[in-house]
C-alpha cells in the first residue's frame, strides 16, 4: 500500500526519539496522547535504551515488505523507567531469545515504502 | 424492552470462492436466511464487515448489498469492529429489535478475502492491530497471538499439544459440517509437523483465508411465537461487549482476554445465569491459543486449565463443555466479517436440533463469542431455546 511521507514524517519523534508521556502517577504513554485517562496531565518522557522482552515469537511469514528479513524474532520490551515498545529483535540467533532476556535499543533500517522507496527507520532491539 | 428471538439462519458452503463475488455471497446467505424464516422482507439490516475496501475494493456495501438483496429502500448499515463485525452487527440489530424501532431485522455479515493475493491479505487483516505501532515491526496476527500463546505457556504450563488438540478437535468437529472450508479431520503429528508461520504457532494452528458470507433474521419474542411457528423459539437472552486496547503491548496481562472476560460478564449478568449454566459455546478460534484464553475468560475454566481441559476432551462433543462444534473458525472457515453471525448460526441450530452429524444431545442454551483484532474487542451473545 502507498503511504504518503507525511504519515511517516510525524511518528519520527517516537521512533527515532522513542519520546513518550510520563502522568503524574507515574504511567508512561507512547507515544504521547491527546487526551490522559481520568483527565490526568502528562509531561514529556523521553524511555530509556534498555530493557527486558516480556514475551517473543519469530516470524516466519512476514509481510510483504520484510520478506527478506524472515525468519525474524520480535518481542514486547519493558524499558527501564516504564513504557513498552513492540520490535525486532536483531543481531541474535531468533533460537537463543528468551523471555526475560536483557536487551538494548538500536537506530535501525525498517523497511523500504512504496514506488518512490521510501527509506524508513525506527527502533529494534539486540542483547545488552 | 422487548425480548429477541432468531427466527432464521442462513450461510452457504464457505472457502476460497473464485466464481462469487461479496454481493452475490451475502445475497445467498441473507435469502437462505429470509427463506428459514418465510420471510419476503425486512426492515432494516446491519452488515459486519471488516473492510471491504482493502479486500475487494468495495466500500458503501450498505446501499450495493440492499440494493442486490431486493429490499430497496429498506435502512442497512455496514458495522465494523475488525473480525468481530458480525457480532457487532447481532448487537445492533438485537438493540433495534428489543428497542422497539422495527420487528424484522436481518443481521449477518461478509468477507471477500481471496481477490487480494495472501501478502495482500495479510496486510489487509494487520491493519486490526495499531498500525503504527505494532505493524511497523513487522508482526502479525500470527505473531501477536504467538505473543500470547509463549506468554501462556510461560506463565501456566501450556504445551504446544494441548494448541494442537484445539485444532484437531475443531477439524473433528468441522469434518460433519458440510458448509466448512476444510470439512476433514486432522492428525495431532499433522498439526505439530505443519509450517511454522510465527513460532510457536504452526499453520494447523491458524484459521484460514476464507470468502464467505452469513445471515440471520431477528424479531420480537411476541411477533415469533404468533408468525414463526415452524422451528422451535430461540431467544436472545444476553448480549455483552467491550473494549481493550489495540496494542497488544499495552495490556497489564498477554495470557488473558480481557474483553471477552467483560463482554461475558455483562452477558451472563442480562441472561441471568452464569458459565456453569451454558450447555456448548462457539469461541473466536482465530488462533488454537485464542480458544484456550477464551475459554478462560468466559469463566469455562479456571486461568492457565483452558489447554488441559482440551486436552482431557471436555471440550469435544461428548465432554462437559462442548465448544466450537461448528468446527470454529478453524475448520468452518474465518471470513473475518461474516464469522460472527455464522456463530449465532451455529448456536441457533444446535437449540433447534437441527445440526445434523454433530448435533448435541437437547441442548438448552449456548454462549457465542466472537473478537476482533488481538482482543481489542469482543462480543458476546447468549441463545436459550424454549
Amino acid at each position: 500500500m502507498k503511504i504518503r511521507s507525511p504519515r511517516y514524517h510525524r511518528e519520527t519523534p517516537q521512533r527515532y526519539r522513542l519520546e513518550a508521556a510520563k502522568t503524574k502517577s507515574g504511567d508512561v504513554y507512547f507515544p504521547p496522547r491527546v487526551y490522559y485517562p481520568g483527565g490526568q496531565t502528562a509531561e514529556p518522557f523521553k524511555m530509556s535504551d534498555t530493557g527486558t522482552v516480556l514475551t517473543f515469537t519469530v516470524i516466519h511469514t512476514p509481510p510483504p515488505e520484510y520478506s527478506d528479513l524472515a525468519p525474524y524474532a520480535l518481542g514486547i520490551v519493558e524499558l527501564d523507567g516504564g513504557g513498552r515498545i513492540t520490535t525486532q529483535i536483531v543481531d541474535v540467533d531468533p533460537a537463543e531469545v528468551k523471555i526475560g532476556m536483557r536487551v538494548k535499543v538500536e537506530f535501525r533500517k525498517i523497511r523500504t515504502e512504496g514506488s518512490e522507496g521510501l527509506l524508513c527507520y525506527g527502533y529494534k532491539v539486540v542483547p545488552e | 424492552m422487548r425480548e429477541v428471538a432468531v427466527v432464521g439462519v442462513g450461510m452457504h458452503k464457505w472457502g476460497e470462492l473464485w466464481e462469487t463475488s461479496i454481493r452475490d455471497m451475502f445475497v445467498m446467505a441473507a435469502r437462505n436466511a429470509m427463506n428459514d424464516a418465510g420471510v419476503d422482507n425486512i426492515d432494516s439490516m446491519y452488515i459486519g464487515c471488516m473492510s471491504g475496501g482493502l479486500f475487494a475494493a468495495q466500500e458503501h456495501l450498505a446501499s450495493m448489498l440492499a440494493d442486490y438483496l431486493g429490499v430497496l429502500p429498506a435502512a442497512a448499515a455496514r458495522v465494523e469492529t475488525a473480525c468481530a463485525s458480525a457480532g457487532l452487527a447481532v448487537r445492533m440489530g438485537w438493540m433495534e429489535v428489543a428497542s422497539g424501532i422495527s420487528d424484522i431485522v436481518l443481521v449477518g455479515g461478509v468477507e471477500k478475502m481471496t481477490d487480494i493475493t495472501g501478502d495482500e491479505a495479510t496486510f489487509a487483516l494487520s491493519t486490526a492491530a495499531d498500525t503504527e505501532y505494532e505493524g511497523y515491526s513487522g508482526v502479525t496476527f500470527p505473531g501477536l497471538y504467538a505473543m500470547m500463546a509463549n506468554a501462556h505457556m510461560a506463565k501456566y504450563g501450556t504445551t504446544l499439544e494441548q494448541l494442537s488438540q484445539v485444532s484437531v478437535k475443531n477439524h473433528a468437529n468441522g469434518a460433519l459440517n458440510p458448509e466448512a472450508q476444510y470439512p476433514f479431520p486432522v492428525s495431532l503429528e499433522t498439526v505439530m509437523n505443519s509450517t511454522k508461520v510465527a513460532e510457536p504457532l504452526r499453520l494447523l494452528h491458524c484459521s484460514p483465508i476464507t470468502d464467505g458470507a452469513a445471515a440471520v433474521i431477528l424479531c420480537p419474542v411476541e411477533l415469533a411465537k404468533t408468525k414463526f411457528k415452524d422451528h422451535p423459539l430461540v431467544v436472545i437472552t444476553g448480549s455483552g461487549h467491550a473494549t481493550d486496547t489495540i496494542a497488544l503491548h499495552s495490556r497489564a496481562d498477554f495470557t488473558t482476554i480481557k474483553a471477552a472476560e467483560v463482554a461475558a460478564k455483562k452477558a451472563y449478568a442480562m441472561a441471568g445465569v452464569g458459565p456453569a449454566d451454558i450447555d456448548f459455546a462457539e469461541v473466536h478460534d482465530c488462533f488454537t491459543i485464542a480458544e484456550i484464553m477464551v475459554t478462560e475468560a468466559i469463566g469455562f475454566f479456571e486461568p492457565g486449565q483452558g489447554g488441559p481441559a482440551c486436552e482431557r476432551g471436555e471440550t469435544a462433543r461428548d465432554g462437559s463443555k462442548p465448544i466450537n462444534t461448528s468446527g470454529g473458525l478453524k475448520s468452518k472457515g474465518h471470513p473475518v466479517g461474516a464469522t460472527g453471525a455464522a456463530q449465532i448460526i451455529e448456536i441457533t441450530r444446535q437449540l433447534r436440533g437441527e445440526a445434523g452429524k454433530r448435533q448435541l444431545k437437547n441442548p438448552r442454551r449456548g454462549l457465542a463469542q466472537n473478537m476482533g483484532g488481538s482482543g481489542g474487542s469482543s462480543l458476546v451473545h447468549i441463545l436459550e431455546v424454549r
